[in-house]
């Protein structure tokens, strides 16, 4: 098994020359990345650039052909590399046969956490999602609601990093908001934060840095004024563009 | 292990909310009214007529039933993503694969006994029990190899289909085999032995289940008590052991 040298748990993530493919295709190439525990990382880029797939990886829930990753200085591929962190998968939908309570319950014995009715009820409505919709089936909830329930059994788990693959998915104008909120105080109280998104002003508001992806290739590692800086134009929305407009050969790397 | 028991714990609670009981409620009516009516459409040996049909019935309609159950259920968790946040935490992939295994067999053990249940007033009870662990048996074998193809094709429909040609081929194994050994025995060309080569090489890998919950272990329980039952407990066992080592062997090389 691949091994990294000098891991340390001050870094939450390394990801070191990681490549990985589909069949003869490489969807990942050369993706190397670092994450400070306490910072708040964002992964963005089009549609089947890579986001998902590289947080799969950092998972290990699908082969690395080449490269190195470590949680906390553990490497990935030993399951307790995951003790650590709490992960929502992309277009997440609970057990339709649980009620909303029996999920957390459920999810946070996996996670070896008691189930505290009092947190799950506060957690919730923090997310704008109303408490009584616990004792309902899953089966009877919208998709933002089933989104909001993922995220709790995430937030109750109580782990230093958080993993989200597109968290705002199918959320309103005030669960987004309500999101965005709890997630600025799980960075306040140190936690760590990589998420993947569509949604710049999100990924501006939430995260200290951030990676473009394109076409399985990091195309820029850095902040969001530094990217603005570096392709021009008034926001991070023109940056972006300008970006994943450059030809490959220009390629950044960090 | 705590983990692996929470899996199958929740397993059996989704047959139990999915209304999956219930289902095997309605099955077993089924046969029981199957069974009445034929008590009086027969003449002479009403009663082994209505044990034979009736029972071979049941053993058919539990193991459809079932593979259904792991079909979907292994497909809809996938597809829910809640296999993935399952994966990432700090488990083996077995302790998922092991405890889902697990449910699927304890939901088969319980659905056995009900249908030996619906044989008691016809079999003595001695017998039914015969029978129940021999259709026990016989659903952990269809239950292992239905999460093997569920977990390795990622299709419901293509897995069930699989499962489905897997128990007739096996139930089957018994008669194919005697039809072939005579046609040889009658035509010895190259053919004729190619295939019956090929038969007796598939019943060294398959499970004889037509060798299990035979009808006349119910008719004639007298007979029944020489068969040797150990050999089709520890032989299940062994196909689970073996189709449980082949499904993890799957499951951790790949993607998800």
């Amino acid at each position: 098994m691949p091994t990294l040298q000098n891991p340390t748990d001050d870094l939450a993530l390394q990801v070191r020359h990681v490549f990985v493919r589909y069949g003869k295709r490489f969807v990942l190439q050369d993706i190397t990345l670092s994450v400070p525990a306490g910072e708040g990382f964002g992964l963005i880029g089009a549609n089947g650039a890579g986001k998902s797939t590289l947080i799969r990886a950092i998972l290990d829930l699908l082969a690395v052909e080449r490269g190195d990753i470590a949680l906390f200085g553990t490497p990935w591929r030993v399951a307790a590399a995951r003790r650590c962190l709490a992960y929502l998968p992309e277009r997440f939908l609970p057990p339709h046969y649980l009620r909303g309570r029996e999920f957390l319950r459920y999810v946070l014995a996996l996670y070896g956490e008691s189930y505290d009715d009092v947190r799950a009820r506060e957690t919730v409505a923090e997310l704008d999602l109303d408490p009584a919709a616990l004792s309902r089936p899953v089966r009877s909830y919208s998709k933002g609601m089933t989104q909001k329930l993922g995220l709790a059994g995430c937030l109750l788990a109580r782990r230093r990093l958080l993993i989200l693959d597109e968290p705002f998915s199918g959320l309103d104008p005030k669960a987004r908001a309500r999101l965005k909120q709890r997630l600025q105080r799980e960075r306040a109280q140190g936690g760590t934060l990589i998420f993947s998104s569509h949604a710049l002003p999100d990924v501006e508001l939430l995260c200290d840095r951030f990676a473009l992806l394109h076409a399985g290739r990091i195309r820029f590692l850095g902040t969001a004024p530094e990217c603005i800086q570096r392709y021009g134009g008034a926001t991070l929305e023109d940056a972006y563009l300008a970006c994943i407009d450059q030809p490959m050969t220009d390629e950044v790397r960090p | 292990m705590n983990a692996v028991f929470l899996i199958a714990r929740e397993t059996l609670f989704e047959a139990y909310r999915d209304r999956i009981f219930w289902l095997f409620a309605v099955v077993l009516l089924i046969g029981v009214g199957l069974s009445l009516f034929l008590s009086e459409a027969t003449i002479t040996e009403t009663v082994e007529t209505q044990i034979a049909l009736s029972s071979a019935y049941l053993r058919l309609a539990t193991v459809l039933v079932m593979g259904v159950f792991v079909s979907v259920s292994i497909a809809r968790e996938a597809n829910d993503g809640l296999l993935q946040m399952l994966l990432a935490l700090p488990l083996p992939r077995a302790a998922w694969y092991l405890g889902r295994l697990g449910g699927f067999v304890g939901v088969g053990t319980l659905v056995a006994i009900a249908a030996a249940g619906t044989m008691l007033p016809w079999a003595p009870a001695s017998a039914a029990a015969r029978w129940a662990l021999a259709l026990a048996c016989e659903l952990w074998v269809v239950v292992a190899f239905a999460l093997l193809v569920s977990v390795s094709l990622a299709r419901p429909t293509a897995a069930l289909a699989l499962t489905i040609g897997f128990y007739l081929l096996a139930r089957a194994m018994g008669a194919l085999l005697l039809i072939s050994d005579n046609a040889r025995a009658y035509d010895p060309a190259a053919g004729e032995s190619i295939v019956n080569g090929v038969l007796h090489g598939l019943s060294h890998l398959l499970p004889r289940l037509d060798q299990y919950a035979r009808a006349e272990w119910l008719i004639y329980p007298d007979v029944a008590q020489g068969q040797p039952l150990s050999i089709i407990a520890v032989g299940s066992l062994l196909y689970l052991a073996l189709l449980a080592a082949a499904g993890l062997f799957d499951l951790y090389r790949r993607n998800l």
